[in-house]
């Protein structure tokens, strides 16, 4: 177990230094790739499953997918060839330091005085009722919040593309308004 | 202790073994359909002692080929990435079935196997959470190849892939409400239970709508026609069009392997699984009270894992009748269909099955 845990744990932090470190942005992303499913890995170890499979399945499975799908576009040769670093270390120190800091101290909290639940060792806490019920009880709220703020990110991103798409006003737009099966008809002999 | 070892290993080997076999039994099947749908008579020249078997060794010959070509590598390619990417393809493919029941459990003695890998208590996240890392193949062989028409089919196949990836997993979401669980095992149990005394509550009965929006979207995941347009192997160029050899052959072998995979799933989801109606534990329960029928342990685990196999090779048939008898998608078409229709009827499914669910409990 504990084998697996250092495995994971070396593997992930090393990679997560590679992230930022690599040049070719494509190798950062596969990285990065390499790191999240670390931390699926360490969360399975935990006994959350349900965390661990989300981990892969948004992270690994969608967000990155994303990325690399804008990497694939993007000019590799000079994208290689650009300036990596920004002058700012000093606020990055700082910001670092000061987020690194507060994440020792909720850590050490959390487990300073902790107990596991009378029920733990019958009813794990990683199932998908277990997670479920915490979300739509004691974590109603933020849960709510959360989607709130998805919802407002999603009609944002359709307003950017929306305005783009009419400022191109572009002269074909009479064609590509007919379902696409009539599309056929329409062009000139 | 040794023994559980031997078991799951055990288990691991025959599920391994007959997904790549089934695989590769595919592309002979699907040669000698097309030929069957066309009116041709297929492959028949491969022979082993003068005898043909009806093309079977040409799947062999196929093998033969695969391994002894050149292996080539394109000029400017990322060697690492594009050696990476077909085992990228391959590996999701292979790794899914572990999560899917082939049958209930099985008794030896004091001794109870469940007659699957791994009764995760998240299996279905499990499996969308794997089969959404199938596009990194497909995107890396396209990055890799340093092949603009390769890039493009990368490009094409992964923004499909993301699209159905969606549906696929919304169409799901109603399925879940209605057995309340996420363990496949527990939800193909629940599938043996009788509606009104005699119709098996199989998922096509209760959520009719899901079972065709899931098959469309793991069809376009699968990549193949009517959604081939990452490929397009007739006219367009796909996204291995610099892949030779067994690196070829793997991305071609997942393609199959995942034939097989959407099947079971289907089956799992909304055919009941290994469940074979009106059969339990201890023989048939006929309804209607037409009495019991009492059978041994042994036959009815044979007949269970029977039923999961056949039930799956009709799936593949049907997979490669579809594959055979429509034509293919325009690009634009895939996108309307994945974000205007399949999308919106998965809500809309999903918002009925809520209301209903509710309504009855």
């Amino acid at each position: 177990m504990v084998f697996f845990f250092l495995l994971f744990a070396i593997v992930g932090l090393a990679s997560a230094v590679m992230v930022v470190t690599r040049k070719n942005v494509m190798h950062a992303a596969l990285f990065l790739l390499l790191t999240f499913a670390c931390v699926g890995a360490t969360y399975v170890m935990l006994r959350a499953e349900v965390l661990a499979a989300v981990q892969v399945l948004v992270y690994a499975g969608a967000v990155m997918v994303l990325f690399l799908f804008a990497i694939l576009l993007v000019n590799m040769p000079e994208a290689v060839r650009l300036r990596q670093w920004t002058r700012q270390s000093t606020v990055a120190v700082v910001l670092a330091g000061l987020t690194g800091l507060w994440l020792i101290i909720a850590t050490v909290r959390a487990f300073t005085g902790f107990a596991a639940p009378p029920e733990a060792a019958t009813q794990p806490l990683g199932t998908p009722r277990a997670i479920g019920e915490a979300l739509f009880s004691d974590y109603v709220l933020p849960f709510e919040i959360a989607s709130l703020i998805l919802l407002a990110a999603m009609v944002g991103a359709i307003v950017l593309a929306r305005e783009t798409a009419r400022e191109e006003e572009r002269p074909d737009e009479a064609l590509t308004d007919l379902p696409p099966d009539t599309q056929e008809d329409q062009q000139p002999v | 202790m040794w023994v559980d070892v031997l078991i799951i290993l055990l288990k691991v080997l025959v599920v391994l073994l007959a997904l790549i076999h089934l695989g590769a039994l595919l592309t002979w099947a699907e040669r000698k359909q097309s030929a069957a749908i066309q009116d041709r008579i297929g492959p028949n020249r491969a022979r082993i002692a003068g005898r043909a078997a009806m093309g079977l060794f040409h799947a062999i010959a196929d093998g033969i080929k695969m391994v002894t070509k050149e292996d080539f590598v394109p000029a400017g390619a990322h060697r690492t990435l594009h050696t990476l990417a077909p085992a990228a393809a391959l590996f999701p493919a292979l790794v899914v079935f572990a999560a899917i029941p082939f049958g209930d459990v099985l008794r030896i003695g004091e001794r109870v196997i469940p007659l699957q890998i791994a009764d995760l208590n998240v299996g279905i996240v499990y499996i969308f959470a794997i089969s959404s890392m199938a596009v990194y193949g497909t995107m890396l062989a396209g990055w890799a190849s340093n092949n603009n028409y390769a890039l493009l089919g990368g490009l094409r196949a992964s923004s499909q892939m993301i699209s159905y990836e969606i549906t696929m997993g919304l169409s799901i979401i109603g399925v879940l409400m209605i057995y309340e669980t996420a363990q496949l095992n527990v939800i193909v149990q629940k599938q043996g239970e009788l509606l009104w005394g005699f119709l098996p509550k199989w998922g096509i009965v209760v959520q009719p709508v899901a079972f065709f929006l899931f098959l469309a979207a793991a069809m376009a995941e699968n990549k193949r026609v009517p959604f081939d347009l990452p490929e397009g192997e007739s006219e367009i160029i796909g996204y291995f069009v610099e892949y030779s050899s067994m690196k070829f052959a793997m991305f071609f072998l997942a393609e199959f392997v995942e034939i097989v995979i959407v099947s079971g799933l289907v089956v799992t989801l909304f055919f009941g699984g290994w469940q074979v109606p009106y059969l339990y534990a201890d023989g048939f329960h006929w309804p209607f009270g037409w009495g019991v029928w009492q059978l041994p342990h042994l036959l009815v685990v044979l007949l269970q894992v029977a039923s999961f196999g056949f039930k799956v090779l009709v799936g593949c048939w049907v997979l490669l009748t579809v594959r055979w008898t429509l034509p293919r998608f325009r690009y634009d078409q895939v996108m309307h269909l994945g974000w205007k229709i399949l999308l919106e009827l998965a809500f809309v499914n999903l918002l009925i099955t809520a209301v209903v669910v509710l309504l009855i409990t």
